[in-house]
């Protein structure tokens, strides 16, 4: 029995040693040819799901569990429909995806580049990648939703890429994925009003404020994020993960979704700050409001 | 012990039926089925002009990864025969406000463990402004049976209708 636990620490301790695969050792153009795919797996504004936690274990436990989240979900999707409805006509998915595309296209990422962008009901099951995946597979996803107390839009890419080549083993062809690079980018943005006492009662108030603007800004908002997302997909992925940073840290910290992060700023762009996370475990990259965040030095 | 056995049968079947993946294919059989709306008595006559299904053309009501996929193909036909059914659209008269209705949205989504569907309705009147109208259902997904994704959009549905009569009806005094 010891011996099996022995065994189990060292495979975990081994297994989080081990750093996701990153660009240091590359060169760009990346690949002479890369299939691209952008998906956005919405058909309107997306409101983050209440954390409730959970009432206790057992059957009553999951029965409890279950009425209080269907009664969060049930206020949090009820207060956003005001902003939705305000959206109705604004054709944010398109313009997104075109945007994105665009962005992809004229990068130095891959010397030829073929891309599809898919919307919530196209996107192909993501099980086939990148299992079927013939060669290159670069995905983008992309979302944009308010956070589940309507204080915040929060618009984001990840990416992943499978650099995938064919072995010759013993006669037999075998598919590797040499490497395997993830990305976040995310664009948070402050509700236009700040409501004291702000808890999740106070959806319906933030609502109103998000309306308030109009649905045109509310879009041209998601638009921002978006260019600002991609912006840092590109900085990151043409810079080869060592874009310059600024001798200036920040903190920044959100009580009700648990973000919170210290990292270096890299450029600003009018009121928003691009700030690089500082972690060894994964790549990400936060265009912030300047007001969100706290210096920790200059 | 004949009754251990029959609970154990339909604990086993239910077990079974959440484990599925088969796509679910709304009809408008079901949704008619389930569909518990009340008529709205009408303020005054409108004119039916048009209902379009302004989705894409896949009627899809989820994405393909999001567990089970669910399609109605008859979700515009049940909401006409609804329509008609309410007889809130009265007759066409020299008099009467036309009214185009655009069914701009309906899906599904799994959230935690709930199914929430959503039907929004974009209104059209002649020289007014459009109003917009949304059905929201939001239900725990116990063995995520069939019937339990029938019901919460068939209770979207029956709201979003309810919610246009009522707009309607308010606007009526104005027009």
């Amino acid at each position: 029995m010891k011996k099996v636990v022995f065994y189990i620490v060292v495979l975990l301790s081994v297994n989080a040693c081990v750093s996701l695969p990153n660009l240091d050792n590359r060169t760009l153009p990346l690949a002479e040819h890369m299939d691209a795919e952008i998906h956005l797996n919405q058909t309107e504004l997306e409101v983050i799901s209440p954390n409730t936690g959970s009432a206790g274990g057992g059957i009553i436990g999951a029965i409890i569990s279950s009425a209080i989240n269907n009664a969060e979900i049930n206020k949090a999707e009820k207060a956003i429909g005001v902003v939705r409805n305000a959206l109705i006509t604004s054709n944010t998915e398109n313009e997104i995806l075109d945007i994105a595309k665009t962005k992809l296209a004229a990068s130095a990422i891959a010397t030829q580049m073929s891309i599809e962008s898919f919307v919530f009901d196209e996107i192909p099951d993501p099980m086939r990648l990148p299992v079927l995946a013939e060669e290159n597979q670069f995905t983008v996803r992309l979302s944009y939703k308010l956070t589940s107390k309507l204080d915040r839009l929060i618009v984001s890419a990840r990416v992943n890429w499978y650099d995938v080549s064919v072995d010759s083993f013993k006669g037999k062809e075998k598919r590797k994925y040499d490497n395997h690079y993830y990305g976040s980018y995310v664009f948070i943005t402050e509700a236009p009003e700040t409501i004291e006492n702000d808890d999740s009662s106070r959806r319906e108030e933030f609502a109103k404020a998000w309306v308030s603007l109009g649905g045109e800004a509310i879009h041209q908002l998601i638009v921002q994020g978006v260019v600002d997302v991609m912006d840092m997909l590109l900085l990151d992925i043409g810079s080869l993960g060592k874009p310059a940073l600024t001798s200036d840290t920040v903190r920044f910290k959100s009580d009700i979704e648990n973000i919170r992060f210290r990292g270096y700023v890299l450029k600003e762009r009018g009121d928003y700050l691009w700030i690089k996370r500082i972690s060894n475990a994964t790549q990400s990259y936060y265009s912030i409001n300047r007001d969100a965040v706290k210096f920790l030095s200059k | 012990m004949i009754q251990f056995k029959l609970f154990i049968t339909v604990f086993l079947v239910s077990f079974l039926m959440a484990c599925s993946t088969n796509p679910v294919h709304i009809e408008q059989a079901d949704l008619r089925a389930r569909s518990t709306h009340d008529t709205v008595s009408a303020s005054c006559d409108y004119s039916l002009d048009s209902i379009a299904d302004k989705r894409s053309n896949s009627r899809r009501l989820s994405p393909a990864h999001e567990g089970r996929e669910l399609f109605s193909a008859d979700l515009i036909e049940h909401i006409v025969s609804t329509l008609h059914e309410s007889g809130f659209f009265g007759q066409v008269k020299a008099d009467v406000t036309s009214v185009d209705i655009n069914l701009v949205k309906a899906y599904m989504q799994h959230k935690l463990s709930n199914i929430v569907a959503q039907v929004v309705f974009l209104i059209q009147i002649e020289n007014e402004k459009d109003i917009v109208v949304r059905g929201l259902n939001v239900s725990a997904n116990w063995i995520g049976a069939q019937s339990e994704y029938v019901d919460v959009l068939s209770k979207a549905v029956d709201q979003a209708v309810e919610k246009m009569f009522i707009a309607l009806n308010e606007r009526c005094g104005s027009i």
